[in-house]
This record gives C-alpha cells, structure tokens and sequence, in this order.
C-alpha cells in the first residue's frame, strides 16, 4: 500500500469513525473533553504508524482501543495522587452499551448531549460540528465568521458547562419536558454522515448512564 | 448532584398568599420526593451590608454589591441526578412562585 492510499484510508477512517470513537468514550468516561482529546490523540498516532505498521483490518476498532489508552493514560496522570479505585474500574468496566432498542448507537446520544437546550444555539451547532462531524476548531471558527480563539474559547465553555452542570449523555424520552430544539436537525444536516437514523412509531427509551 | 435555583425579581414585592400556597405546595413535593436540601426568600437587595475583610481593617458598605434592575428574591437548593431533573424541578418552581429563576451546578 503505498503512502495515497494510506492518506486515503486515514481520511476515511476520520469520516467514518470520528463520531464513533468519540461517542463510545464519551459513555465511557463520562467527559467530552478528555473523549475529544484521546480521538484526536488516535488519529494521530495512526497518521504515524499506518505508513509503516499498514492499515489496521478493522480501522475503527483499532482507533476506538488506542483512544481508550490514550484517555485512560490522561485520566492516570490526572488521578495520580487520588483514588486508585476509580481508575481500576475504568480500566475494567467494559460493560456493553446500555440498549437503545431502535437506535442503539452511542452517537445519537452525543448529538442530544452536544444539542442540550440549556447551550446556545450556535454553541450546539459548533460543539456538534466538532464531537460529531470531526471539524476542527479553525474550520468551524471559520464557518461562523468568528476568531479561532472565540470559536476554541465557546466550545470549552460548552464541554465545562456540561460536566459542571452535568448535562446528561443520553438520548430523551417521549415525555422528557426538553423545549422542542431545531438544532437537533440545523446541525445534523450540516455535516455529512452515512449513519441514516429512523425512529419508528416506538417511544425512545429513557436511558440513564 | 446539587443545583441552587435563584430566584430572578425585579420589583420588592413580596409573594402573594396564592404564590405562597403553591410554593409550599412545590416545597411539600421537593421533600416528599427527595429533592429539597434548603429554600429561602431573601430580604430586598436594599438592606444587603458589604463587608470587604481583606485589608487591615473589615469594610461595611450599606447596599448590595452590584445595583442592577434585577436581583436575587430568594433561592432554592436542590438536590437532582442530572441537569435534565434539575430543570424539570427549576420550572415547576419558576411556575409556582411565578417568577423567573436561574440553575447553577454546585461543584
């Protein structure tokens, strides 16, 4: 495989699997930032080793574990001095996602998160653009007309907001009182993705993580 | 998890006897359900003291620390898993004292 096809490969990979890996350690460590930080971290380290190592068989699973080190690396050297028993179980939980029934993909939860009616409105299409389409912070500064440091600095205080306020990672029920939000559509169509999701007649279930 | 909710006013007013009803009846409720920590009505902002202790000597200041057209009536502190509960709860007070309010998360 010569040096295009791999680029190739990476790329597609970003396409198809960025959402994925950051959705699924979202659930799993409960923090979008350090979830966006360890995707990126993987991608990166797949730019590295691909042209010499070649392309995984599975691209995404391979992604989604080295995302997995990468955080729990940042969560080891963060937790240092406190709570061992904290880290002993993210390293061994590997419970199987909660079901969704119909839609049981860890990415529709992280659009209902990144859409949370307690964000601004452009704070939910920016943050999506970035958990879920993969944008960059500069491509999206640049969408919106606005500085990268404002676009960067709004898209902390969003992932701040939600751990601090503690914004739920899941997908709402038929009688959750949420005010009807348009960003759940303005910024689903605004990205490309292959993933068509088509809610039947059956009411989500109410899932708890 | 728990989330103050201030109560947002902007006139001294105090609550009428029907606002008082439904929110001890919202009160009842957040105990009965296990969300109540603590709820008080405050004083208006006019009879807030400023004390400033960090020099030599502690400094009074009659009145409250920013003017503004709105303020702090009064607040509940609830206790609620997620941001989700905390504002299904933060309407229904907003409902029953017939004012706005405000969530904040308590770190």
């Amino acid at each position: 495989m010569n040096v295009a096809d791999v680029r190739k490969a990476i790329t597609r990979a970003h396409h198809e699997e960025w959402a994925r890996v950051v959705a699924s350690l979202t659930r799993r460590f409960g923090d979008l930032d350090v979830a966006e930080e360890a995707a990126a971290e993987a991608f990166a380290t797949a730019v590295e080793r691909w042209p010499t190592d070649g392309v995984p068989p599975n691209p995404g699973a391979w992604l989604t574990t080295t995302a997995n080190r990468k955080a729990i690396d940042r969560m080891r050297r963060e937790n240092k001095r406190d709570d061992r028993q904290k880290e002993a179980q993210l390293l061994y939980d590997d419970d199987p996602p909660e079901p969704l029934y119909a839609i049981d993909d860890d990415r529709l939860r992280l659009i209902f998160t990144c859409c949370h009616p307690a964000l601004a409105m452009q704070t939910r299409v920016a943050l999506t653009l970035r958990m879920v389409a993969g944008l960059t912070v500069p491509e999206i500064a640049r969408a919106f007309l606005v500085q990268e440091a404002a676009m960067g600095q709004r898209i902390t205080r969003a992932k701040t907001k939600i751990k601090e306020a503690r914004i739920p990672y899941r997908v709402p029920s038929a009688e959750d009182s949420r005010p009807a939000s348009p960003a759940y559509s303005r910024s689903s169509s605004s990205f490309s993705t292959r993933a068509t999701w088509r809610p039947g007649p059956t009411p989500i279930p109410y899932v708890t993580t | 998890m728990q989330y103050l909710v201030s109560v947002i006013y902007d006139t001294a007013d105090l609550a009428t006897p029907e606002e008082m009803t439904a929110i001890d009846a919202f009160n009842d409720r957040l105990i009965a359900e296990g969300h109540w920590v603590f709820a008080g009505g405050l004083g208006a902002p006019s009879s807030a003291t400023v004390i400033d202790n960090r020099g030599e000597e502690a400094m009074f200041t009659d009145g409250p620390f920013l003017e503004s057209k709105e303020y702090l009536a009064g607040f509940w502190i609830m206790d609620a898993p997620d941001l989700d509960a905390a504002l299904k709860l933060a309407a229904e007070g907003s409902k029953a004292c017939n004012r706005k309010v405000e969530v904040r998360p308590f770190l």
